[in-house]
């Protein structure tokens, strides 16, 4: 008897505190075709932590402008309005998590998180899709595990406990342990949250995404993963890199060279990974 | 040479990380004071230590690939990932 159900699980996600309404605007804003410097600013100044963060995280060399950002405007500037409303809402949102697991390790998860955003946004410039976006589905690909661990935490240990006895890949464990997976609770929070499409999609398909179609983010989210788990983010005796599809491998379209260049560009990235994420 | 590390003077960032320091760059710094920077520099390895280094990359690879079995395209990716590292090294 597991205890919990996916819909048990579910239904508990609407008590969790909502979004910052800074982020979600700042998400909505994302999606549209146009966005306007003024307004982003306006947005981000309303929030001086934020805004402090935005500073800070762009000066690391998580973005390669080490020093050259002093104000919000320099980084609309520098960085472009998308890249910064993707980094603050990356960092809010990463925040807001942080919060709803306050007290557990959550080190080797952000890690992870951070290097899928990295090699998603990557993987996105290469393939001329949404770097933006890509980042962010990268950064909370795996919310459903956070959620799993902060507010399900027996059954969280006994999925822990199965992965040790096992050897087998988490994902595995979940479904063999619980009857669901966390792609599926992070789909479930993504929909609440009303993420964008896009988003939603990579989270909830980012284990199987042959079952979705051609160009959707499920496939670069999936790769984006295994590439992360292949610089060991986050690292360990235990990790696996996950399977990779076949089917997402083909239709990204990428040689085996390309992959280990962008290997490369991600790894000399991986410093700060943690730092933009504090 | 290069930056292993930013250079600040008074809160400001001089110079990041990763830069290649010319003549010019080192005038600048000592214009503004700047008494130390820390450079990166390259370690000469013994043929032992670099075989050691391969063989603990080796291992690795074969530890994230332990559950990959003989799908052909888990063993590209085990191959470029590999491959990688052993350049890296180099």
């Amino acid at each position: 008897m597991n205890g919990i159900t996916l819909q048990t699980v579910a239904a508990d996600l609407d008590r969790l505190p909502a979004l910052p309404e800074v982020v979600q605007g700042l998400m909505d804003y994302l999606q549209r075709p146009e966005v306007d410097v003024a307004q982003v600013a306006h947005k981000i100044a309303r929030d001086p932590a934020l805004a402090a963060r935005l500073l800070r995280v762009a000066n690391s060399s998580f973005y390669g402008l080490q020093g050259q950002v002093a104000t919000i405007h320099d980084a609309l500037v520098v960085l472009g309005l998308r890249a910064v409303c993707t980094l603050v809402t990356g960092a809010a949102l990463a925040s807001h998590l942080q919060t709803l697991a306050a007290g557990r390790d959550q080190r080797a998860f952000w890690s992870h998180s951070a290097g899928t955003a990295l090699c998603a946004r990557a993987l996105a410039r290469e393939r001329g899709a949404n770097a933006e976006n890509a980042f962010t589905a990268g950064l909370l690909h795996d919310i459903g595990r956070l959620i799993l661990a902060a507010r399900h935490p027996e059954a969280h240990h006994r999925v822990e406990a199965h992965r040790a006895l096992r050897d087998c890949y988490p994902i595995e464990a979940e479904r063999e342990v619980l009857g669901f997976d966390h792609a599926q609770i992070g789909s479930a929070l993504a929909a609440r949250w009303k993420f964008p499409a896009e988003i939603t999609a990579a989270i909830a398909w980012h284990h199987r995404p042959a079952d979705q179609p051609d160009g959707s983010f499920a496939d670069l989210i999936h790769v984006a993963d295994v590439m992360a788990h292949a610089l060991d983010f986050p690292g360990g005796a235990e990790d696996l890199v996950p399977r990779l599809s076949s089917v997402a491998w083909n239709r990204l379209g990428l040689s085996w060279k390309e992959f280990e260049r962008l290997l490369g560009e991600v790894d000399t990235q991986r410093g700060d990974a943690e730092l933009a994420l504090e | 040479m290069v930056l292993a590390a930013d250079v600040t003077s008074g809160g400001s960032m001089l110079l990041p990380r990763g830069t290649v320091l010319s003549a010019a760059h080192i005038d600048s710094l000592a214009r503004r004071d700047v008494l130390e920077i820390a450079v990166l520099a390259r370690v000469e390895r013994s043929a032992a230590e670099i075989e050691a280094m391969r063989e603990a990359q080796e291992r690795r690879v074969q530890q994230l690939f332990r559950r990959a079995g003989p799908d052909a395209t888990m063993q590209a990716l085990q191959r470029a990932v590999l491959d990688y590292r052993l350049e890296k090294l180099e």
